[in-house]
């Protein structure tokens, strides 16, 4: 059996609640459509600054459909529509006159599917510093070192910095994408089941990564497995047929979940 | 020889089915197999007939005219021998060039237009015209660049010959790129997106430098072809039997020198069109393999 050692003591020790600190983001009533099925159902939810929440729930439940809202990635999506107000730090970042561009910069996000760009892995970096204006050689230097090395990457890559970087292993890959997400100083990272392509090894790396990252930034994370929610994740949403089910600290949500949905589903009745 | 084929083709696939049903079920499978791969095989075998008499015609009719003197010369006056095609040479490179410079950016913009802008009415009648434009008979496009170009001006020219051209290359360009753009993976996109770029740096910086070689080849591919058309010519840059570089008047071009030449009782002008011809051939061809490698060795792999 694997051992998952840090991210696991990690987890146990900080069952954090104090009514869940300081909200990063909040939702109130939000309902979402793809024209006109209803995704998500009234959600109402404030999830921590600088702490790791994890989304579970059966597939087709709406999880990466809410965590696309954070950052406006359904706004890509023709007759997609969003009500209520999703406020990041106190505003709504569906508000008239907010741009979904600029938001995205202070919001990143790592896919299901490692999706480095077919470019070199020195450009796959310096691709969102670049767009954001910064031209300088020493400077790019600087940010593709410093995250590379926060993702763990850095002393395997750090002399093939020009090969491909469809040339790495899945998990590493993996890593630099989250690496290319951190070279733009988000706030919040959004993590969209980003295990479910690695295997064991490279999902721990993951891990351990995530509990390294949530000094820096607040992170939410879909999974559809329970044990990488425990594992991984400070606080758990757990979502059912587009409606949020139960919002708790992951300690109390598996130790003692209030709901009966939430019941059966951590302990395996449906899913 | 056609009713050999007429009613060979179903006697063969009665014997096809008759063995296969003879045969025990176990064999069945890798007869098939036989089968498909001997067919498969005679079909290109047919198909390349045409192609192998056109090619071996052209060679042993046009091989001796390739000299110097070929890329060197003008025509001779009707009936004398000798001269060459280096007016049409120059001339068609004139023509196609200007029509690249018209059709290649508008070609490629709309592709990317309805690539990625793409929805609503406008988009779905700019999308339906370039689909009709793409099976448009060349003449046609020759009957609108004598309309638009050679009456207002009331003058044959190689810019009516160019903008005829253009419109043949347009909706080719268009759909290619087109096509290449909707291919490149949703989720470059979104990683883009994700890190706070715009729609524009993704279309520039993710998004084309990934369809780059299919768009490339096939603005090769329409160049190529507008280089052989002659309909389009006859009606606007009508052709020129000597070097004329001047784009307001008529000018050769080489598949019209090919064709007025090959239309002469002498011997003289008819080696020219066959030479002029293998020539096109060669060129086209060559284009073509140069392409085809450049894109196997640049095509990005997608993840
Ligand atoms: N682009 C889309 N258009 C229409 N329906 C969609 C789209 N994406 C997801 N859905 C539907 O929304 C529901 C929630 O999907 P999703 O958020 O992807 O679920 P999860 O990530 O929890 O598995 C599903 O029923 C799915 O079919
Ligand atoms: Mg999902």
């Amino acid at each position: 059996m694997l051992q998952y050692s840090t991210a696991m003591v990690q987890t146990v020790l900080s069952e954090t609640d104090e009514r869940f600190e300081l909200p990063k983001i909040r939702a109130e009533k939000v309902d979402f459509h793809y024209g006109s099925f209803h995704a998500l159902k009234d959600v109402n939810i404030a999830m921590p600054s600088h702490r790791v929440t994890a989304l579970i729930g059966p597939s087709g439940c709406g999880k990466s459909t809410f965590l696309r809202c954070i950052n406006r990635m359904n706004d890509l999506i023709d007759g997609s529509k969003l009500t209520g107000k999703l406020l990041v730090d106190g505003s709504d970042i569906y508000a008239p006159g907010v741009d979904p561009v600029a938001l995205r910069k202070h919001i990143g996000m790592v896919f299901q599917k490692p999706n480095p760009f077919p470019m070199s892995i020195y450009d796959n970096i310096a691709y969102g510093p670049r767009i954001h204006g910064i031209r300088k050689k020493a400077e790019l230097d600087i940010i593709v070192e410093r995250c590379l090395s926060k993702s763990f990457l850095w002393n395997e890559v750090k002399d093939k910095l020009s090969q491909s970087a469809l040339a790495l292993s899945g998990g590493q890959q993996q890593r630099l994408c989250i690496a290319r997400t951190m070279a733009v100083d988000p706030q919040v990272i959004l993590m969209d089941e980003p295990c479910s392509a690695l295997d064991p090894v490279a999902t721990m790396r993951i891990e351990d990564l995530i509990a390294e990252l949530k000094t820096q930034f607040t992170i939410v994370i879909v999974t559809h497995n329970m044990q990488q929610a425990q594992r991984a994740a400070d606080y758990t949403a757990f979502f059912m047929l587009g409606e949020l089910v139960e919002f708790n600290t992951t300690r109390e949500m598996f130790l003692n979940p209030q709901e009966k949905r939430t019941m059966d589903y951590i302990s395996g009745r449906f899913g | 020889m056609l009713r050999a084929f007429v009613l060979g083709i179903p006697i063969l696939i009665v014997i096809y089915y008759v063995v296969i049903g003879l045969l025990p079920f176990a064999q069945r499978r890798k007869a098939r197999h036989a089968a498909t791969l001997v067919l498969g095989g005679a079909a290109v075998v047919l198909a390349l007939i045409p192609l192998v008499l056109l090619i071996t015609h052209l060679v042993r009719e046009g091989w001796g005219g390739l000299s110097l003197d070929f890329f060197t010369q003008d025509q001779k006056p009707i009936g004398q021998t000798g001269g060459g095609m280096r007016h049409a040479i120059i001339g068609s490179l004139i023509i196609v060039g200007m029509a690249s410079c018209i059709g290649i950016p508008v070609g490629v913009l709309a592709g990317i237009y309805l690539a990625e802008v793409g929805k609503g009415k406008f988009a779905a009648t700019i999308r339906f015209l370039s689909e009709v434009l793409t099976g448009l008979p060349s003449i046609i496009a020759g009957i609108l660049g004598y309309t638009l170009i050679v009456m207002r001006y009331n003058q044959f020219s190689a810019i009516a010959g160019a903008v005829a051209l253009a419109i043949l290359m347009i909706p080719v360009i268009t759909r290619v790129t087109e096509e290449a753009i909707l291919l490149v993976p949703k989720s470059m996109r979104e990683a883009s997106y994700g890190l706070g770029s715009s729609q524009t740096q993704t279309v520039i910086k993710v998004v084309l430098p990934a369809a780059r070689s299919a768009i490339l080849t096939g603005i090769v591919l329409a160049v190529a072809r507008v280089g052989g058309e002659t309909a389009p010519l006859l009606l606007t840059a009508v052709g020129q039997s000597t070097l004329q570089t001047d784009v307001t008047k008529s000018m050769a071009a080489l598949p019209l020198s090919i064709y007025l030449n090959a239309n002469q009782p002498f011997d003289s002008s008819q080696q020219l069109a066959v030479t002029g011809a293998l020539f096109l051939v060669l060129w086209i061809a060559f284009v073509n393999l140069t392409i085809s490698a450049i894109a196997a060795k640049t095509r990005p792999r997608l993840s």
